[in-house]
């Protein structure tokens, strides 16, 4: 009896210690969101195959994909003069790689977002692949101001582009931005005809410090009944 | 006294997917007295470096078991007394001479004083003081041979198995090893030689087993494996044709022709005289007269040629 | 003093990494690209350190993980191929001692080999101010702490292979271990099934996962790896460690040579 038991021992040890391994990976894992910066992001079936394969240098793989990426763009711009051709379809798989692989890639999605939008005439899908971005990264401004100029100019969801350049606004500590982001709000609520609104927008302009000659100025061209322009450094295609 | 080594029924099968079993070790039963020098033969293919991996522990049986220096066969305590020289031994390329000895004397757990002179001294007996601190990379095949029997011995062995130890050894280094036997032997140590070299097990050991295929053919002291039987040799200076056919109608007798003498075998003491009658009536000379002794060589190839013929073993004289 | 035979072994180890040069050519090239990086300038302005910090984790990765692969995967087989075991075996050294004795000598070789890579990374973050050098130090022992379990994967396998089919075996292990979320993720998709959402738990339980060892963020977006997921994360490759050790050892014991 004791050989039989004597002749398990091995198998009985090596699973006590897969069970230690089981159990402080389950450990591990209440711990690992705190240092997980990708925990919260719900990857695709595709995404998780290619990050698999990337493994621990999948960070770098995104830094030398943007790369090739900035490269290509800046090069069209410069020597053939004209970023605004349909034949950029070739980068948008690497864009979608790049998020893929690093989805705190805020360039990235600005980017990409941007060419749907301007560059291939697809609003809706460049809103979606904002909204992506701004889920994996909710504080960067950049992209909520970007999906808001498309809901605005090209979808024409004033509402909606309002309220996210009003959440960008409220992220940003630097009073400028704020300023600009605030100014883009007046400005679409008011080519939305919500003169409230906008009027709203610009008393709480008023309120931070430096800028309530400037505010003032546009209440009372509000007031008259003028339009305002658009804000400085608004994002154009 | 407790054997040095003993086995009982000591038995490997070595099983195969793609080739039948094969049987390598058939239930040997052996005793190694202690401060011996104990030979271990047989041809290639007999069983020997496998029964030599069985009293170390590098395999296990598949039947019976044993003893060295009365722990199990393999065990750490048995592993302590032993040395063990492989047959063409490996080492590692990137030591020194002297580096590799203070591993294995490490390994034994001896103090570092201990080890140092230890170590220095090896040296110093195997003749490699001099290229102690070149890379083991540059050693001849002399050299590691050395160098392994070296290491064989850095933990002051009681029981030293040496497996082919004059490998690469010129006329010279197998003396100087014969030598060292021989003082492990007047230090009370027992040594298990497995050798191909007869002249040389004939030399050192006292006790000699042999192995064919797996099996043993006979085991006994050399004196008594030697004490050939009745048969008579003459060396004769200036035979002539009588000579040879008187010789030819002797049952059983051989003859000779060499540059400067005949040499004349006769089965039995009795015929002797009328050689010598011969030899002298025609102008002959006998240089020498004496008892026909075997060589080892000659006992091997009849014992092992005779189990390759099926017939009968032969009884050495016993243990 | 007299030393265990494991720590005999283990100090051979490490002679032999430095005396064979494998390990400080692949730590030379790596700090050598290191540095390198660090002064290539063609990447947009203001990310230049971030970049120059995914460079060097990524270098410190792969250098890392082929140095414990070159290592390990001849240290058994290695003495097997060249016959050196049997000197060994017939010392009085149990064969767990052996394997263990291996382990411990890797290990700490691998890690002299990894410190400079992870110093040079610290000495640009300090001359450019470009984060925590603590938690680079913790990223730095988390990528060990990797190597420690690949190294006892690497001998598990070398306990009953070659050296080739060994570094092969051991890699595809470690690309296994990254494409289990993958496995997982493809179970997911395709069947709805509890059993299958069960196994596929499993299976994440089990095998080894170097998923946890990853803080790059760490280093490169300059967040803090709490010390607390540091010592879990420790027992983890403690824990894991010793199943592929003792697995290793089991399968070494009943070998013959």
């Amino acid at each position: 009896m004791t050989a039989r038991l004597g002749h398990y021992r091995p198998l009985a040890i090596a699973a006590l210690l897969l069970v230690c391994v089981a159990g402080t990976q389950a450990w591990v894992d209440v711990y690992r969101p705190a240092v997980n910066d990708e925990a919260g992001v719900p990857f695709t079936g595709a995404a998780v195959i290619v990050r698999s394969f990337a493994g621990q240098i999948r960070g770098l793989l995104a830094d030398f994909l943007w790369l090739r990426v900035d490269e290509y763009a800046h090069r069209r711009r410069l020597v053939d003069g004209d970023l605004n051709r349909a034949d950029d379809a070739a980068l948008l798989p690497l864009v979608r790689l790049i998020t893929w692989l690093n989805p705190h890639y805020v360039e990235a999605y600005a980017l990409g977002g941007q060419w749907l939008a301007f560059h291939f005439g697809r609003p809706g899908d460049a809103v979606t692949f904002y909204n992506e971005g701004i889920r994996n990264n909710p504080q960067a401004a950049d992209l909520l101001t970007g999906v808001a100029f498309v809901q605005w100019r090209l979808l024409h969801d004033n509402k909606a582009a309002a309220a996210r350049v009003e959440q960008a606004a409220n992220l940003t500590g630097d009073d400028m931005v704020r300023f600009q982001a605030l100014w883009l709000e007046a400005h679409i609520l008011l080519d939305g005809g919500d003169r409230t609104g906008a009027i709203r927008v610009w008393r709480r302009v008023a309120a931070m410090p430096g800028y309530r000659q400037t505010a003032e100025h546009f209440l009372a061209q509000i007031a008259r009944g003028g339009a305002v322009p658009a804000a400085p450094g608004t994002p154009r295609p | 006294m407790q054997p040095a080594i003993s086995v009982h029924d000591l038995a490997k099968r070595y099983r195969s997917v793609q080739r039948s079993d094969r049987a390598a070790l058939l239930g040997l039963t052996l005793d190694v007295p202690p401060g011996e020098i104990y030979g271990f033969l047989g041809p290639n293919g007999a069983g020997k470096t496998t029964t030599i991996k069985l009293l170390l522990g590098l395999i296990r049986p598949t039947g019976g078991g044993g003893t060295v220096l009365g722990h199990p066969l393999g065990s750490v305590e048995a592993r302590r007394r032993v040395g063990f020289l492989p047959e063409s031994p490996y080492f590692y390329e990137y030591l020194r001479g002297d580096e590799l000895l203070h591993y294995y004397g490490s390994l034994f757990g001896l103090a570092d004083r201990v080890r140092r002179q230890r170590v220095d001294t090896l040296l110093r007996l195997v003749g490699l003081w001099d290229q102690r601190r070149l890379s083991v990379r540059k050693y001849s095949r002399g050299m590691l041979q050395r160098l392994g029997l070296a290491q064989a011995l850095v933990n002051d062995p009681d029981l030293v198995i040496l497996d082919e130890p004059a490998g690469g050894l010129d006329p010279i280094g197998r003396r100087e090893m014969r030598d060292i036997l021989l003082g492990l032997r007047e230090r009370g140590k027992t040594v298990f030689l497995s050798s191909h070299i007869l002249a040389e097990v004939e030399t050192v050991c006292d006790r000699v087993a042999i192995l064919n295929r797996g099996e043993l053919v006979v085991v006994g002291r050399i004196g008594d494996l030697l004490a050939g039987g009745r048969e008579m040799e003459l060396t004769i200076h200036g035979a002539n044709g009588s000579l040879a056919r008187h010789i030819e109608a002797i049952p059983g007798a051989t003859i000779h022709h060499g540059t400067d003498a005949t040499v004349v075998v006769v089965p039995e003491q009795r015929f002797v005289y009328p050689i010598i009658d011969l030899v002298r009536e025609t102008g002959g000379q006998i240089v020498s007269l004496g008892a026909k002794r075997e060589r080892l060589e000659d006992v091997f190839v009849k014992l092992v040629g005779a189990r390759e013929d099926g017939t009968a073993r032969s009884d050495g004289g016993g243990t | 003093m007299i030393a265990s035979p494991v720590l005999v072994v283990a100090r051979q180890v490490m002679r032999e990494a430095w005396r064979r040069r494998t390990l400080p050519v692949l730590a030379l090239f790596g700090c050598g690209i290191i540095i390198a990086s660090a002064f290539l300038s063609f990447f947009q302005l203001g990310t230049e350190i971030k970049f120059f910090k995914d460079v060097a984790i990524a270098v410190i990765f792969l250098f890392g993980a082929m140095a414990t692969l070159v290592l390990v995967s001849t240290q058994l087989s290695g003495e097997i191929e060249s016959r050196t075991i049997y000197n060994v075996l017939s010392k009085p050294i149990r064969r767990y001692e052996l394997v263990l004795g291996k382990f411990a000598g890797s290990v700490v070789a691998i890690g002299i080999a990894v410190a400079p890579m992870v110093g040079i990374l610290m000495f640009f973050m300090y001359v450019d101010q470009g984060g925590s050098l603590l938690e680079a130090a913790k990223a730095g022992y988390m990528l060990w702490l990797s190597f420690v379990v690949l190294s006892a994967v690497a001998l598990a396998i070398a306990s009953f292979s070659s050296s080739i089919v060994c570094a092969a075996l051991s890699v595809l292990v470690y690309v296994a271990s990254y494409l289990k979320s993958a496995v997982i993720a493809y179970a997911g998709m395709v069947t709805y099934s509890r059993l299958a959402a069960g196994a596929a738990q499993t299976f994440y339980y089990l095998l080894p996962n170097f998923e946890n060892f990853n803080v790059r963020m760490a280093v490169v977006h300059d967040q803090v790896v709490p010390w607390a997921y540091l010592f879990r994360t420790t027992l983890y490759a403690a824990a894991l460690s010793a199943f592929f050790l003792y697995l290793g050892t089991q399968i070494f014991q009943e070998r013959e040579f």
